[in-house]
């Protein structure tokens, strides 16, 4: 195992697949700095392009993106009280009360440092759980495996929100979507109505590119106008917030490992895992008067807990090929697209690849924060450009990626299809992950399934570890939906602090008024 | 939120489960005449999905007109503001994908980098109303963009029907 971690190292260390790591992390900061873009779409972006690119560049590329994600995310939740993504929810509640103060550089320079250490930690907590990991998921069978399909299936009940049955229905909804075209086991072709087209199936780029690009474009262009008005200024304070993350390391590395452990949960959200750590540190502190007013302490914990969660969410992902979260179902595909068999085999075959990703994962965390740090100023500047400079690149980008796909009009026809869909989806609140992850998994779960039934008819159901997996799956959806329900607690006790501040500011300002008046 | 804020929203959400109703009803209808191999998933999952969709429907149905059930966030997604859920937010959307729709229209004429110099500065300046130089400036460094990523990653651009009377890059 060692000798695989040194490979990994050596392999990523080729200047080609650095460079494609320093792109992803720009994107990354890029894409998490301008609200309403998150990671997901970074990489639905670039999927088009990694089409002949060396599978290590590729896939440092998709890594990066992933891991300065959380990290940029801050800048808007900070400067603006609006959240990069859905992941930088809870920072807002004592970040930007900082930044009204004149402390914003202090509240990001704090963010920023968490955010590296939670990194780091969640790097290492990955490379550490794999010596273990390895000999369990060697010994699964194609019904075990067929099973880890359905634990992630399981899981958009979590991922889905408040709407656990349309989750489950866009879910399936995204299982028929992968059946058109040719199917795996019989030399049969589904649901193509004679089109040529639609023979190789749907493109996984064509619809991730429709259920989560076009619908933000759309709706960014329609709300129009900049995205925020100008705040205050960073101020300054850039060491002070090093020091207090240096200050509260134990507070950074227990939420670090908290996230892990809610990441490594297949399906617990960015937001869910955020909203937790932010109300668990508000719990276990003696002094509370401070939060949601600007307690430094409710910026560092779930800015650590958020960059170490994709450590954790990297654990399903490459262990079992059962993508931790919607951006994992995307890295899933891309994995496939170059030709990796995500899963146990990924572990037998090339371990090399699972530490270039861990590599990658750790270095783009420095990366990351190093250009937060640095160019700070300049990227603060970025959340006031106006979005309709930027929607008719993003667009031009995105139609010129779908076409890359089969170079027919299919593509873009398919797009502007899924677009629609995703779009209305969103309107309707039906939760779009789902329909992804369905789709991705569609083939696999077919394959397992197919094989199972041949090899064994319907006896797999007993065997031990697929009831193991099968009670796992239970247990994970009802543990997850409490868990859930205890970061809708924290959001909602949090707004109401926040809520009372406001009212206790308004208050203050009309009583300042009628002084005046009088 | 109560489910009644939202009255468009709502009635799409049961059209859409209509609409996707009857597709899974379709598929596992469709898929009586594959080999078995090919018949065992989407029969399953159709049968699956139209299940799903009646519960889906009937829960649509009891709660209606009734406070949410939960005040749980829709962590799945970032959340749809108000103002996007009326009729003229609705519009103003679709607006916006008839923009795209003249884009397609005039990559099929006149191919995609000439369509990318006509649409970009024509949408941010008769829609946003933005300076004319920016809009160019936008416009002119995408084509940059677009020859570039053809000359070097060997990128494909969709041709139009003017394809071969247009000078180069267009």
């Amino acid at each position: 195992m060692i000798d695989a971690l040194v490979n990994g190292l050596v392999i990523l260390m080729d200047p080609f697949r650095m460079l494609m790591l320093f792109a992803g992390v720009a994107i990354g900061i890029t894409v998490g700095i301008l609200p309403g873009l998150g990671g997901l779409m970074g990489m639905a972006l670039v999927l088009p392009f990694l089409f002949g690119m060396d599978s290590y560049a590729g896939i440092a590329m998709l890594i990066g993106i992933a891991a300065a994600v959380p990290s940029a995310d801050t800048f808007p939740s900070v400067l603006m009280g609006i959240p990069g993504s859905s992941g930088s929810q809870a920072t807002i509640m004592d970040g930007y009360p900082l930044a009204r103060k004149g402390q914003a550089a202090r509240a990001l320079s704090a963010s920023f440092m968490a955010s590296l250490i939670g990194g780091l930690i969640g790097a290492v907590a990955l490379t550490a759980l794999i010596p273990f990991a390895r000999p369990l998921v060697l010994a699964f069978g194609s019904p075990e495996l067929f099973m880890l399909t359905i634990l992630g299936l399981s899981m958009v009940g979590v991922l889905s929100g408040s709407r656990p049955i349309l989750g489950i229905i866009g879910a399936v909804a995204g299982l028929t979507l992968g059946m058109v075209g040719g199917a795996p086991v019989a030399p049969e072709y589904r649901f193509v109505f004679g089109e040529l087209y639609l023979y190789d199936g749907f493109s996984l780029v064509i619809l991730a590119l429709g259920l989560f690009a076009i619908p933000e474009i759309i709706d960014l262009m329609a709300k129009g106008g900049s995205i925020a008005q100008r705040g205050p200024g960073l101020g300054g304070g850039w060491m002070e917030g090093v020091r207090d993350t240096l200050r509260n390391k134990w507070l950074v590395v227990r939420h670090s490992l908290f996230g892990v452990i809610i990441g490594a949960i297949p399906g617990m959200g960015s937001s869910i895992i955020d909203w937790l750590n932010y109300g668990y540190v508000v719990q276990t502190s003696k002094d509370r008067s401070q939060f949601g007013k600007g307690d430094i302490r409710g910026v560092i914990a779930p800015e650590a807990a958020n960059n170490s969660r994709e450590g954790g969410v990297l654990m399903p992902t490459l262990l079992f090929g059962v993508p931790g979260s919607s951006a994992m179902a995307l890295f899933l595909g891309a994995l496939l697209i170059f030709g990796i068999q995500p899963g146990p085999a990924l572990l037998r075959d090339d371990l090399d690849l699972v530490f270039v990703i861990i590599w990658s994962l750790a270095i783009a965390n420095v990366m990351g924060t190093v250009i937060c740090l640095a160019l700070s100023r300049p990227i603060a500047r970025l959340t006031f450009v106006p979005f309709y400079f930027i929607a008719p690149v993003v667009l031009c980008i995105v139609i010129l990626g779908a076409f890359q796909e089969t170079r027919h009009w299919g593509d873009l026809v398919a797009l502007l299809g899924f677009g629609l869909v995703g779009w209305l989806m969103k309107r309707i609140e039906m939760p779009r992950p789902p329909l992804l992850i369905g789709f991705i998994l569609s083939g696999l779960a077919e394959r397992y399934l197919w094989m199972s039934y041949n090899l064994y008819d319907w006896d797999w159901v007993y065997r031990p570890l697929v009831i193991t997996i099968g009670a796992l799956c239970i247990g994970l959806v009802i543990g997850g939906i409490w868990l859930k329900r205890r970061s809708a607690g924290s959001a909602a006790t949090a707004s109401d602090n926040d809520g009372q501040e406001r009212l206790a500011d308004n208050r203050a300002g009309e009583e300042a008024q009628k002084g005046a008046q009088s | 939120m109560t489910q009644d804020a939202y009255p468009i929203a709502r009635r799409l959400r049961t059209a859409f489960v209509v609409a996707l109703l009857i597709l899974f009803i379709a598929v596992a209808w469709a898929a009586q005449d594959f080999r078995l191999g090919a018949r065992l998933f989407p029969v399953y999952i159709g049968m699956a999905g139209a299940a799903l969709c009646v519960i889906e429907l009937l829960r649509q149905l009891i709660t209606r007109g009734r406070q949410k059930l939960s005040d749980e966030p829709n962590t799945a997604d970032l959340s749809v503001e108000a103002d996007e859920q009326t009729a003229a937010g609705y519009l103003r959307a679709l607006s916006f994908f008839g923009w795209m729709l003249g884009y397609y229209a005039l990559t099929f004429v006149f191919g995609f980098t000439l369509a990318t110099v006509i649409f970009v500065p024509s949408l941010l300046i008769l829609r946003f109303r933005a300076p004319f130089l920016a809009s160019a400036a936008i416009a002119g460094g995408l084509v940059l963009l677009i020859v570039a990523l053809q000359y070097f990653l060997m990128l494909r651009v969709p041709r139009g029907l003017t394809h071969g009377m247009l000078p180069w890059p267009f």
